[in-house]
């Protein structure tokens, strides 16, 4: 059911000029050394080369099916998420956003009756390769889920948490340079640079989102998803967390599932509509609202049903 | 009629509510007088002299001496069991929560397993120890008997042994609840930051099961100290330390692990008129003491517990 053709996006969104091909090639190159293993290059440099290529694809889902044993709950998925924008998955509960979520960083892997068709590529590579490491892909695309969940840890340990994985051995002094560029990306190192050995459980609601945020972009990912990340939050902190992706926009691709249609209009590029496990339509924001392609779609986006 | 209905029929007060009361009340009483009793008699006893002196095997008691030998014997079999203890029942809690298939035959067997250990009586377990430890083969845990084949089969080293027979299965059953009641959503938070298996059991399940896996084993510590018949079997029959006389300095300490010795329970029970000893005084003065320990370890628990429902209910 998909009516638009993904290949046209990228020429009709003005946000997303047309990819470059030399661009993309070296772009593909890059990754390919620490997709597969160099772990180092996560850590530092491997962004500034990717600077120059704003706006190309990032991310290709194709053909996407997926099975849990209750059935199916993904139908034939095809979507390009681009380099630097910010893509909501909008639609009802149970439409297959979260599961669609989960696909790209292989979170459904932990669950063992799921199965999954098709093929989603990161860059060049097909994330379901027997080859990929999964940790390494799961640095690259972060997550950050619908409640807020640090561990019962001291502020710090929480954003350490991931960079102590990458390297073991790092040294102190630089570890502490990590935690605090990260807690201030995510603007919460004003409200805890006092008290980061204080336990993480310890904050308030919007407070432990924006530190699950600060611990995601610990490990320089390239992609972050979020699932409903304001769900639980109260307007002020929604409103926190929203200007925070705004700003992350610039260094990020950005990926979020809400229920908030007015969030979605407000902070995203680019909407999605998922309805039953189907995507029934995707394209630029603006336009998306304004004049939907699909019935379902302008159903929803009115307040129809949902 | 609505006004009769809603009048009380009768003052009379309910029997069940009042024998429900009074179970309690006998409950609390029990306990009461057996705390008080020894303590008040056994604190009479206590004092530097009597926690510092050796006992001294006598039916007068004013020459009966003191305890030091079982309270460094309650720690000694403490000490080995726990360090036997701790890695084997944190390695199959491990298991058993994060690897295992529940429904492998593999899995039932071990469960099954834990539960018969759980249900055989100390004292089963001090025979079968003896017998075992008594083969010559296994004489460096104990010590060998003149003119036998056989190794004397009781010691510090056996006691500690068979101690984590008596203990293991319940270590292991509190540490894997506390392991399966980790949120799940730690375990995925740890995954989605790209990391292994291991390293989120390692770095983020069991941290956050530490409050419970810790709580297992004080209360395991707490089995240990008040256990009498596998330390009477596996550990023997003697009140003071039969390795070295001097058995408190470093190089002594292998020859006292593998000789016999007391701990305050089977002090209690050799110095009261039921074992060979006739000075019940003392044998309070120790029970007096291995309550205080069994307090404090419950008390510890319950600190830890309070601490971490505190954590909880702030996530």
């Amino acid at each position: 059911m998909i009516l638009k053709d993904p290949a046209k996006d990228s020429i009709k969104d003005p946000f997303v000029p047309l990819t470059i091909p030399g661009a993309l090639e070296k772009n593909r190159n890059g990754d390919q050394k620490s997709l597969l293993g160099n772990q180092k290059n996560l850590l530092k440099g491997e962004k500034a080369s990717l600077k120059n290529q704003e706006n190309s694809l990032r991310m290709e889902v194709k053909n996407l099916d997926a099975w849990y044993s209750s059935g199916q709950v993904l139908e034939r998925i095809n979507l390009p998420i681009f380099e630097n924008e910010i893509l909501a998955l909008i639609g009802p509960s149970g439409c297959g956003k979260s599961t669609f979520l989960r696909c790209l960083n292989r979170l459904n892997d932990l669950i063992k009756s799921f199965r999954l068709q098709g093929q989603i590529k990161l860059d060049d590579f097909d994330i379901y390769d027997p080859g990929i490491d999964l940790a390494i892909l799961r640095r690259k695309v972060g997550m950050v889920f619908q409640h807020p969940n640090p561990f019962p840890m001291s502020i710090f340990d929480n954003v350490a948490f991931g960079v102590r994985e990458i390297n073991r051995r790092i040294k102190r002094t630089e570890l502490a340079e990590i935690v605090e560029e990260s807690l201030r990306q995510a603007s919460l190192w004003d409200e805890v640079k006092d008290k980061l050995n204080v336990s993480g459980l310890s904050l308030s609601g919007g407070q432990q989102q924006r530190l699950c945020i600060a611990r995601a972009l610990a490990v320089r990912p390239e992609i972050i998803m979020l699932d409903e990340p304001c769900s639980s939050l109260d307007p002020v902190s929604t409103a926190h967390i929203e200007e925070l992706l705004l700003m992350l926009r610039a260094d990020y691709t950005i990926i979020i599932v809400t229920h908030n249609l007015a969030q979605a209009r407000r902070i995203s590029h680019r909407m999605a509509f998922f309805l039953s496990g189907r995507l029934i339509e995707h394209g630029n924001t603006a336009e998306m609202s304004i004049r939907p392609q699909c019935e379902e779609t302008e159903n929803y986006l009115c307040g129809r049903f949902g | 009629m609505i006004n009769g209905q809603l009048i009380k029929r009768s003052r009379l007060v309910a029997l069940g509510p009042v024998l429900c009361w009074l179970s309690a009340a006998i409950i609390v009483a029990v306990c009461a007088g057996l705390v008080l009793y020894p303590l008040i008699i056994g604190a009479k006893m206590v004092n530097l002299e009597f926690l510092l002196t050796d006992p001294i095997p006598s039916f007068n008691e004013a020459l009966a001496g003191g305890i030091l030998t079982p309270i460094a014997g309650t720690i000694i079999i403490i000490l080995i069991a726990t360090f036997v203890t701790v890695p084997i029942a944190l390695g199959t809690a491990i298991y058993l929560s994060e690897y295992a298939n529940r429904d492998s035959v593999i899995t039932k067997s071990i469960s099954l397993g834990v539960d018969v250990l759980a249900g055989v009586p100390s004292a089963v377990l001090a025979i079968f120890g003896l017998i075992l430890f008594s083969l010559p083969q296994l004489a460096f845990l104990s010590s060998k008997v003149e003119g036998t084949e056989l190794a004397l089969g009781s010691s510090f080293l056996v006691g500690g042994l068979i101690m984590m027979l008596h203990i293991v299965s319940f270590v292991i059953k509190a540490m894997e609840e506390s392991i399966r009641s980790v949120p799940e959503n730690y375990r995925t938070a740890a995954y989605a930051l790209g990391t292994t298996r291991w390293r989120v059991i390692r770095k983020a399940v069991l941290p956050a099961a530490l409050p419970g896996v810790i709580t297992g084993i004080i209360l395991g510590i707490g089995l240990i100290a008040g256990d009498t018949a596998i330390i009477t079997l596996c550990v023997g029959g003697s009140m003071t330390m039969t390795g070295a006389e001097q058995w408190w300095l470093p190089w002594n300490w292998l020859e006292t692990l593998q000789g016999s010795g007391s701990t305050l329970t089977t002090f209690v029970y050799y110095s009261s008129p039921a074992g060979e000893g006739n000075a019940p005084n003392k044998a309070f003065g120790a029970a007096f003491i291995l309550i205080l320990i069994v307090l404090f370890l419950n008390l510890t628990v319950d600190y830890i517990m309070a601490k971490s429902k505190k954590v909880k209910a702030a996530a």
